[in-house]
Parts: C-alpha cells; structure tokens; sequence
C-alpha cells in the first residue's frame, strides 16, 4: 500500500519545481536579493529537509534524489561539477542522523534546516574558494552571505512549513 | 593503518571527496580550454533549460506584469523629461546617419570591409541565474544554434553586461562583469583623457558595496575627468570595438601608488536583466 503512494511522484515533481524556483527567485528578486549583503535562496534544500520531515514511513530514497538534483544545480546553474552532487546528500544525510535524535516537532525541523543549510553553504563556500571561483574572505562569508541566507531561507521555511505539511498529508491519506 | 582501512564510512568519505576534488578540476580545465563543454553535459543543459522554461516562463510573466504596473506610475514624469530629449535626438540620429554613409563610403574607398567597431547581433532572453552569491551568472536561451560562442561580449540595451562563460546548444551562461573570480575573463577598455589621448586598461574587479567597476592595468598617465565615458578597445580579439561601459565615477592610485586605477559606475542594471544581445563580432 505505502509502496505505491503519491508521494513517490508528487515529490521529485515537487524537487524539479523548487530547482527551478531557486534560479527564478534569484533572477526575479536579483535586485533585493544581491546587493551589498547576498540572500541566496536555497528552497531545492528545503524541499530536501521538508521530504525528510514529512517522508514518515514511506522511503522515498531522499539521499538519491538529491544526489541527482546536486548534479543538474551542478551542470545547469554552476557550471562546476562535483560541488552540489556531494553536498546535498551529505545535508541530507546529516539531517537524517539528526532527526533520529529529535522528536518530530516544527521546532526540531527548523534546527534541522538549519544546520543543513550551514553545512550546505559552508561546504559550498569551500570548494569554490579552492577551485578560485569564490573570492571573499571567510569573514565576509560569514557576515555577507550566511548570515543573511539563513535568515531569508529560515523565514521562507516558516512560511511554507504548514502548507507543505497539508500536501505531503493529502497524498500520502491518498495511498 | 589497518583500522583505517576497515572503516567503511571513512572510506566512502574519501572516495567521495576524491571524486569531488576530480570532477572539479576537470570542469574548471574544461572552462577554461574547451569553447564548449562535453557532449553529455550540454545535453543535460539543454534538457534542463527547456524544462526550466516550463517553470520560468509564468513566474517572470507575472513578475513582468507587476513591474509595468510600477513603470505605468512612473510614466508621466517619464514622458515629460523624455519630451524634452527628443528633439536632440533626431538632430544627432540625421547627422548619425550621414556620419555612418561617409564612414561606409570611405570605407569602401579604402578596401576595408571589417573594422573592430563591426558586429552582429543576436538576441536573447534571460531564462534563470545562477542561485549564488559569488558566481552572478545568469542563462540565457540562445546557444551554438543560433551563433553564439564562448567569450562573445554580451549588452543590455545601455551598456555591456558580460561576457558568454559556456555554450551548449540551445541556452549559454553569462558571467556578469560584476563578477569578481579569478577565472573571469577581462576586457579591455578605453577612457579618453583630457588632452586628446586615450587611456587603454583592463577590467579589473567589482566593488559590491561601492557597485563600481575596477579599471586597473593603466599604461599612461594622463588626466581623466570624472563623467568621461569608457568603452571597450576591441584589442584582444573576439570584443568589438565601442561597446559603452560607463562613466569614469572616480579616479586614483591603487594600493601601492604606483599606478592609476579608474573606477567605472556601470551603464547597465547588472541586478535586473530581461533581455540581452550577444554581440558576435565579424569574422
């Protein structure tokens, strides 16, 4: 029965949309978003995280989903492969070990968002200052950049949470 | 050493960074020596920028619809300032003209069929940017197909915006020249100084807080008013000639003394681009 859920469409359909929204947010907003201080949207994680949190007892191989999402934000947004293809499923894997510790509460899933997306910001601030294609300093980054996204991405996340929590319920009552 | 081995996870770890570490090289050697990327990836490009489009189209729709809406406000103060300019611009578009039949004529006297001013243009849409904060790229929907290739410059309607970073079939990326990397491709540009000379340097970074154009790599020192216009030198190969960059914002010496550097505002909005023109200079 769990095995032929919805969700098992209605999620990688949900990933691509968010992959794509993640560009047009940032081409729509550019003027807002990247000024002095750079509010990176990251809503391809947040699906990520929300899949995670919603997912209960239907796998739906979260880790491989975002391993592929990684590669295309690699190849179509980037440009440099092998930075997105590792850290997604790094996050989400992190994400994972975490929840197992915490109760299933909105509080412990906005912990969760949050340390993914330090982790995935971190890491991807590192590869590109080793391949050259980042040049901040490491305080600016935390100043400029981090900070800044976590705040944009942590109150889109309270935004969104209970409305993605109505539709991951709706498909999954479906099954 | 033994349990270092036996641990599965250290070694997944490894492999994956190892992988991690290769692939990045191996993209960064292709940028900067293929003119295009590898076959599978340009079709997952293009594949991505078609279903992207999908997605892009309605959302920049509604978001267009929302900033005429603002524009319709403005347009009335708009107009009367326009009004005003109008009339200028019919005398210097005549007299555009008959400069551009004399410099055709004499150009045709002289046997010289292409100059580094001559280009042609192809124009683009912009589909998405990049999400990032370090890489201002932005995609647009014109690739190898229509003529575009690696390096052309490409404009907005009041200036130069970037240059093209990587062409697949049916979209490109853009590196704005906002962009502050060391892999970036710099133009070479021109400023006329007061005394009838012309200053040659090159692009040399971008202040985010500023939102200045770093000129650097000055040969000669002469004095540059602030307002002067620079435009690209056409030296270097695929860049045309006469592109607009800005206007000379301010001038001084850089961190040694040693040499000028010009800061440039730039012409373009590089924070709000709907439409471009890849400038393909005749070959």
């Amino acid at each position: 029965m769990l095995r032929n859920s919805p969700l098992r469409f209605v999620f990688p359909i949900g990933l691509y949309i968010a992959f794509c929204l993640d560009g047009s947010v940032s081409q729509i907003f550019s003027k807002q978003l990247f000024g002095s201080q750079s509010f990176v949207p990251c809503i391809t994680l947040m699906w990520l995280v929300f899949g995670l949190l919603f997912e209960n007892e239907i796998n739906l191989h979260i880790g491989l989903w975002a391993a592929l999402i990684g590669f295309i934000m690699d190849m179509f947004y980037f440009g440099t492969l092998g930075v997105y293809l590792f850290i997604l499923p790094l996050t989400v894997y992190v994400c994972r070990f975490l929840y197992r510790y915490l109760s299933a509460t909105f509080i412990s899933g906005f912990l969760m968002y949050f340390i993914g997306l330090t982790i995935s910001m971190s890491f991807s601030f590192l590869a590109n200052r080793f391949v050259d294609l980042a040049n901040i300093t490491a305080t600016n980054f935390l100043v400029s950049v981090l900070g800044p996204t976590l705040a944009l991405n942590l109150v889109l996340f309270i935004i969104t949470y209970y409305p993605v929590s109505l539709l991951f319920n709706r498909y999954r009552e479906k099954s | 050493m033994h349990k270092f081995f036996s641990n599965r996870k250290l070694v997944i770890v490894m492999v994956c960074v190892v992988i991690s570490i290769g692939l990045m090289t191996f993209s960064v050697a292709v940028r900067n020596r293929k003119a295009t990327p590898p076959l599978i990836q340009q079709f997952g490009n293009d594949v991505a920028g078609f279903t992207n489009t999908i997605v892009s189209t309605p959302v920049n729709l509604i978001s267009n619809g929302f900033g005429s809406l603002g524009s319709l406000l403005n347009t009335y103060q708009q107009n009367q300032i326009l009004s005003k300019r109008v009339s200028q611009i019919t005398s210097t578009q005549v007299r555009d003209e008959a400069l551009q039949r004399e410099n055709a004529k004499l150009k045709s006297q002289l046997k010289l069929n292409d100059t580094l001013t001559s280009y042609k243009a192809i124009n683009a849409a912009v589909i998405t940017r990049t999400p990032s904060s370090w890489q201002n790229q932005i995609i647009i929907n014109r690739g190898e197909n229509a003529g575009v290739k690696k390096n052309m410059p490409v404009l907005v309607d009041t200036g130069l915006a970037g240059r093209v970073s990587e062409v697949n079939k049916t979209n490109s990326k853009v590196e704005l020249i906002t962009n502050n990397n060391a892999a970036t491709n710099r133009f070479a540009v021109q400023v006329n100084a007061t005394n009838g000379k012309v200053i040659n340097g090159i692009i040399s970074g971008y202040n985010k807080t500023t939102g200045l154009v770093e000129m650097g790599n000055i040969t000669a020192k002469a004095k540059i008013k602030v307002g002067q216009k620079a435009y690209t030198s056409g030296l270097g190969g695929i860049t045309p000639k006469g592109l607009y960059i800005g206007k000379v914002a301010k001038v001084s010496t850089d961190d040694y003394g040693l040499s000028y550097k010009i800061y440039i505002s730039p012409a373009a909005d590089l924070n709000d681009i709907e439409a471009v023109t890849v400038a393909s200079r005749a070959q």
